[in-house]
């Protein structure tokens, strides 16, 4: 298993007229091929804004300030725009949160789709327009050779992330970045792309970066899984490690605040305390302390370095460290990893 | 007024804050002068359903099925096709734009995309302060402090007061389209996928917002939303639609607990659980089959191409709903046989 992806500190700022936004404040991680990473996290935390330093789409008045992004031997921060261009869409392809704002209005379906498969591969225009026919089928898109002549207006929001997947698999890339994929679809249809994704994976090992908030998606899908919070990664493992033996409090609010079925009573749910850091003016220390429920005074004064539980496991906490008071369900005396 | 009115009769009319009677919404796709060739989307298609006051209304169902084009018919923001849509026992089907005005302060709608329902070129404070201007509520400090209580009641900071919609990340962005509805002290929310686009821990805190200005306010929601398992929390009753029709409305305990539709049941079986060694010991109804078109869909049951009980009578006539309990209603030619019901 070749390593795929390689984030080295990776630092990011939006340079706004009030001030710099620290949306990406120095995460490292690494993907092997085949590899399915869940980014989940705050709304803010800078999960969009890894991915979009990922492919280098980091627009004005925003710049990647430090760090490397290795993909297949290339630096990726490094490259011109046109060296960039060719491999977006073709060996890094991106599904993104937003499918009306990145689906042009003007042009139809079929217009956008073909499009991006006549730049990147070598069919012919009619080659073409049935290969996106066929994903669109793929995507469980009904009729999709006469829905293919549509507008993206006419399609409801759900259908419009179904067109934007079948575009993104249509010139079979390396490593997809999936932002919220299927934020916008309901559950037997989420069901089905789940198991596209998967189907994906295990025919073309394709590597898959999936940004979700919704831990059932994470659960059922993805390998590894890296928890953010204010523009930091605060817990990195494989799906096991973060859901049965999550070792950062801000992982346990987020179970913690997942509804569960159960029938008769309603109970309230239990969200985090407080709301996310204005990443403008970021805590000097641990960016969840101010809503954490066991934070102490070094918490507030210098943000922890990763503390290593196993080979695979991380966590950016104080508890875990060997001086801290032992707190039920953190483990402690984890190395430190620098 | 037909049988098949969900239990209306019930309930007294000074109770019920919005009923749609056989409500439709047809959509051109193209205008051919030629009726043959014709091709309309029927996305919403002979609705019925009522909304007591200060009550929580869910509506979930597949992406396409019509659930924010019912919410966009409801506050007229289309005009509908047939049907009527009675607020507060006023018929507001055929009130021209001005006739609307009252009702507009009185119904608001929170948005499903948070990116394009907010103008970009706005502030905050223009974005919230445009409806109180409209309606006249407020007027310079006033308008002002409103403000700042509104941004605190969704969770934002003061010092957000000057800023762009772009400037805020997805999750923001809605906060911002809430306290633009609550802006204008509505009765009736609509809200449509309103914590859809957030993360966690924020989709309990809304939720447990609009519980609380539900209680404060004695607000009416209807909630639209596909994710069944936060749907259940908050819904006092739950509407499934499909293809523009209405399969199955109970209250929300018991279609969890009874749920009568192959549809429904298929929806419950795929709501992913946040536990990998469950999920993965976890048989799903994967539904297979096409969804039908919405252009010209034609007789028969709607959910028919993808039901595996399908049998030639449901290919054939359109089932009508009927009551199977107390207050349960569903549209199955087979539930009955399906379900073990004698
Ligand atoms: N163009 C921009 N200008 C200024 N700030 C920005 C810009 N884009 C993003 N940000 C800021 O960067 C931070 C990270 O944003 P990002 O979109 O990555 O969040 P996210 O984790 O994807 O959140 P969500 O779950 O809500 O999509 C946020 O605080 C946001 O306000
Ligand atoms: N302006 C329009 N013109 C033509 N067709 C439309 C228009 N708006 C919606 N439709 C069609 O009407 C149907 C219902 O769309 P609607 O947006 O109401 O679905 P929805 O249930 O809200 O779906 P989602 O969960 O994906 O948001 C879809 O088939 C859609 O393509
Ligand atoms: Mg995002
Ligand atoms: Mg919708």
């Amino acid at each position: 298993m070749g390593k795929i992806l390689e984030v080295n500190n990776l630092k990011t700022s939006f340079f706004t007229h009030l001030g710099e936004v620290q949306a990406v404040r120095g995460s490292s991680f690494s993907m092997n091929e085949g590899d399915i990473l869940g980014i989940v996290g705050e709304s803010g935390s800078g999960k969009s804004v890894t991915a979009m330093s990922i492919i280098n789409l980091i627009e004005d008045p925003g710049k990647i300030k430090e760090g490397s992004v290795i993909f297949n031997g290339k630096d990726l921060t490094k490259l011109t725009e046109s060296e960039l261009t060719e491999i977006r869409g073709s060996e890094i392809a991106m599904i993104f949160q937003d499918p009306m704002t990145s689906l042009n209005p003007v042009f139809t379906i079929k217009n956008l789709m073909t499009e991006v498969i006549l730049r990147h591969t070598d069919m012919s225009k009619k080659e073409a327009i049935a290969h996106a026919i066929k994903m669109l089928d793929l995507v469980g898109i009904p009729h999709p050779e006469t829905r293919i002549n549509a507008y993206p207006h006419q399609f409801s929001g759900g259908m419009r992330q179904r067109v934007m997947i079948a575009t993104a698999l249509s010139c079979d890339p390396k490593l997809l970045i999936a932002d919220e994929p299927t934020t916008a679809l309901d559950v037997t249809i989420q069901a089905q792309i789940l198991e596209l994704l998967l189907k994906l994976k295990d025919e073309t090992n394709t590597s898959i970066i999936i940004i979700t908030h919704d831990l059932g998606v994470i659960a059922e899908v993805c390998t590894d899984i890296i928890v953010m919070y204010g523009g930091m990664m605060m817990e990195k493992g494989t799906v096991d490690e973060i859901f049965y033996e999550p070792n950062h409090p801000y992982t346990n609010g987020l179970h913690n605040s997942v509804p569960h079925i159960v029938s008769g009573k309603r109970d309230r749910l239990i969200p985090i305390k407080g709301s996310p850091p204005d990443l403008m003016k970021p805590p000097t220390g641990c960016p969840f302390s101010p809503r954490c429920p066991h934070a102490m005074q070094i918490c507030l004064e210098e943000a922890a370095p990763m503390f290593k539980l196993s080979d695979t496991h991380t966590s950016a906490c104080w508890l875990l460290h060997e001086d801290a008071p032992q707190v039920k369900g953190y483990t402690k005396g984890g190395k430190q990893d620098d | 007024m037909t049988e098949n009115n969900f239990g209306r009769n019930d309930v007294k009319d000074k109770d019920i804050m919005l009923e749609v009677i056989g409500l439709k919404k047809y959509f051109n796709v193209n205008n051919s002068l030629r009726k043959s060739k014709r091709k309309i989307v029927t996305a919403v298609d002979g609705l019925n359903f009522f909304i007591k006051k200060g009550e929580t209304f869910g509506l979930v169902g597949e992406s396409g099925c019509g659930k924010s084009t019912t919410g966009r018919t409801i506050i007229k923001l289309y005009e509908p096709t047939g049907g009527q849509i009675i607020f507060d026992g006023n018929d507001i089907t055929h009130l021209s734009g001005k006739e609307m005005l009252p009702y507009r302060k009185k119904m608001q709608m929170i948005f499903q995309d948070p990116y394009a329902s907010l103008n970009g070129r706005m502030t905050v404070t223009d974005i919230i302060g445009e409806g109180i201007d409209t309606h006249r509520l407020y007027l310079g400090k006033e308008r002002q402090e409103r403000i700042y209580d509104l941004l605190h009641t969704v969770g934002l900071k003061s010092e957000h007061a000057n800023r762009y919609p772009h400037e805020f990340s997805g999750g923001q962005r809605q906060r911002i389209g809430i306290a633009r509805a609550l802006a204008v002290e509505p009765e009736l929310v609509i809200c449509d996928e309103p914590i859809s686009a957030l993360d966690v821990s924020i989709q309990a805190q809304v939720v447990n917002m609009l519980d609380d200005l539900q209680d404060k306010m004695g607000l009416t929601y209807l909630f639209i939303a596909h994710d069944l398992s936060m749907v259940k929390h908050i819904s006092d009753r739950i509407g499934v639609m499909y293809l523009g029709k209405m399969m199955e409305v109970c209250p929300s305990d018991e279609l969890y607990d009874n749920p009568l539709h192959p549809y429904t049941q298929a929806l419950l079986s795929a709501i992913p659980v946040p536990d990998p060694k469950l999920t993965r010991s976890q048989k799903r109804i994967i539904l297979e089959g096409d969804v039908k078109s919405p252009i010209n869909p034609g007789e028969g049951c709607r959910f028919s191409s993808r039901c595996r009980y399908c049998k030639d009578i449901c290919k054939e006539v359109t089932p009508e709903i009927e009551e199977a309990n107390h207050g349960h209603y569903i549209a199955c030619h087979r539930y009955k046989e399906i379900n073990g019901i004698v």
